[in-house]
C-alpha cells in the first residue's frame, strides 16, 4: 500500500507517492537520482549511505520511507554552493583522504554533521564522529587530518 | 509494489487506534536499527508496520518526585547527552555512550532497544541495575508498567501482547551517594556487540570508603540481562580495595558459569569478565 510522504532533500521540497517498504537510500538512489550516497553493507555497520537528517548523521539504509516524512535531508550532492566545494571536500582532496573513493561521502557527511552541531571538535570528538564509517584503504590518518585541517581554519 | 501498510500515529490516542490493527504478523518500528534490515532482506514480512518516531509525545527525559522517565522514542543520543541521565542514572548514559556507532546512536530508540530484548542490548543491564519499569500501552489506550525483567521474554523475544507497545520508561533518580557505572567487552574496541556487558550501581560512602548497597546486572551472559543478586548481598557494607576489586571479579566469574554452563564461549567470558570488572572498578574508584 503506497504512502504519500513530504519531505525536503538538498533544500528543496519533495512530495512523493512511495512504496513503504524503500529506505531512504533507495529514494536517493533510484527515485530521485541521488547516487553520491553509497550502498556498503545495507545494515548500518559500513556507514557509507551516511546522510544527514535534521542535523543528525544517520545510516540512510536503516531509515523507513515514513520515517523521512517532514525531515529535511542533505546528501553529498548539497554541499557544494555556486560550483565550489564544501571546505571538507577540498580538505579531503588536497590531504589525499580519498583513495578508492568509495566511503567518501559517508566519510564527509558524518563529518559535516559533526561541525554542524559542534563547531570546534577535539582530535576525540573528530575520531567519535566517523567511528560509524570503515574505509578500508586509508588507515584513516588523512581522513583525520583532513578533518582536523577544516576545523583549524575556520 | 508490497502489502504491506504502514500507519504513524501522531500521539498515544492514535497509537491505540493503530494497535487495533495488529495482528501477530505485525511490527513496531522504532529507530529501525534492527527492524530495517529484516525487512529490506525480506527475512521478515510484516502486514502492518506501526511507526513509533511520528508520536512526539514519546519523546521526552524527564524528572517527577524523584523518578526518572524516558519516552520510547527518545534517541540514544539523546539519552547519552542528557545532563539529568549523566548526573542521576550515569552507569545509563554511559551505556548509551559505547552503543554502536555515532550514526546508530542518532537513531536507535531506547524503547525498541527494550522491545527487541537482544541479549546484548546494551542499555538492557543498566536499566536492571536501575530496577527500571516499562510503561506498555494496549489498544484500549491502557496504559500499564512492568518490570524489565517481565517484558525479557527471551533472546529477542518481549512478553508484549499483539496490541500492546512500549511506550517510556521509568526507574528512580539514583543521585549520590549512589554512583554507578557501565562496562562492556566486544570483539573490537569502538562500534562493538557486547559479548559481555555489566552495569554496577552502588551507594558509596566516601569519607569511610564503603560500599553501602548494590545492584549489579550482567548483559549478553544469558537469555537476558540479569542481576548477581547473591552478589549485590556480598558487597554491602564492605571497604573498598583491591582485595575487594579481585573479589569482585572472581565473583563475577562464578556468576557467568552459573549463567551459561557448557556454552562453548563460558571459557573466554569467565576470564575475560574479570577485566570488565577492574574497569568498572577503575571507572569508580579510580583505583
Amino acid at each position: 500500500m503506497n504512502m504519500q510522504i513530504e519531505f525536503k532533500v538538498n533544500g528543496k521540497d519533495y512530495s512523493m507517492d512511495v512504496d513503504p517498504k524503500l529506505r531512504l537510500l533507495d529514494i536517493l538512489r533510484d527515485e530521485l537520482d541521488l547516487t553520491g550516497t553509497k550502498e556498503g553493507c545495507g545494515e548500518g555497520e559500513c556507514g557509507t549511505c551516511t546522510v544527514i537528517m535534521d542535523k543528525k548523521a544517520v545510516n540512510s539504509c536503516l531509515v523507513l520511507a515514513s520515517q523521512i516524512q517532514g525531515k529535511e535531508i542533505i546528501t553529498i550532492e548539497g554541499l557544494e554552493e555556486n560550483g565550489e566545494l564544501d571546505p571538507l571536500q577540498e580538505s579531503f582532496v588536497k590531504n589525499g583522504a580519498i583513495q578508492c573513493g568509495y566511503c567518501t561521502p559517508g566519510m564527509i557527511m558524518s563529518a559535516k554533521a559533526l561541525f554542524m552541531n559542534n563547531p570546534n571538535p577535539t582530535d576525540e570528538e573528530i575520531k567519535t564522529a566517523i567511528e560509524g564509517n570503515l574505509c578500508r584503504c586509508t588507515g584513516y590518518g588523512k581522513i583525520v587530518t583532513a578533518i582536523r585541517e577544516v576545523r583549524d581554519e575556520k | 509494489m508490497s502489502s504491506l501498510q504502514v500507519l504513524t500515529p501522531k500521539n498515544n490516542t492514535e497509537l491505540a487506534e493503530a494497535l487495533k490493527q495488529a495482528t501477530p504478523k505485525s511490527k513496531i518500528l522504532g529507530g529501525g536499527t534492527d527492524l530495517v534490515i529484516l525487512l529490506n532482506k525480506d527475512e521478515i514480512e510484516p502486514d502492518l508496520i506501526i511507526d513509533m518516531t511520528a508520536n512526539k509525545e514519546l519523546n521526552y527525559i524527564k524528572e517527577e518526585d524523584g523518578d526518572i522517565y524516558i519516552g520510547a522514542i527518545t534517541t540514544i543520543t539523546e539519552i547519552h547527552d542528557s545532563e539529568l541521565i549523566n548526573e542521576k542514572a550515569r552507569c545509563l548514559a554511559k551505556a548509551c555512550e559505547k552503543f554502536g556507532s555515532t550514526q546508530i546512536r542518532n537513531k536507535a530508540t531506547i524503547g525498541g532497544n527494550i522491545a527487541n530484548a537482544s541479549p546484548a542490548g546494551d542499555t538492557l543491564p543498566a536499566l536492571k541495575a536501575l530496577d527500571a519499569e516499562v510503561s506498555v500501552i494496549n489498544s484500549k489506550g491502557e496504559a500499564r508498567f512492568l518490570p524489565l525483567g517481565d517484558v525479557l521474554a527471551g533472546p529477542n523475544k518481549n512478553s508484549l501482547n499483539v496490541d500492546e507497545a512500549v511506550i517510556g520508561v521509568k526507574f528512580s533518580a539514583h543521585a549520590k551517594p549512589w554512583i554507578s557505572t557501565f562496562a562492556k567487552l566486544g570483539t573490537r574496541t569502538a562500534v562493538t556487540i557486547s559479548r559481555i556487558s555489566l552495569a554496577v550501581n552502588v551507594v558509596y560512602d566516601e569519607a569511610t570508603n564503603t560500599i553501602n548497597d548494590a545492584k549489579i546486572a550482567l548483559g549478553a551472559v544469558g537469555k537476558a540481562a540479569f542481576r548477581a543478586a547473591k552478589l549485590e548481598e556480598e558487597l554491602k557494607g564492605k571497604v573498598v580495595n583491591k582485595e575487594l576489586r579481585a573479589k569482585f571479579a572472581e565473583k563475577l566469574s562464578e556468576v557467568i558459569q552459573e549463567s551459561i554452563p557448557g556454552r562453548a564461549s563460558l571459557p573466554y567470558k569467565k576470564e575475560a569478565i574479570k577485566g570488565v570488572a577492574y574497569q568498572a572498578f577503575e571507572d569508580l574508584f579510580s583505583m
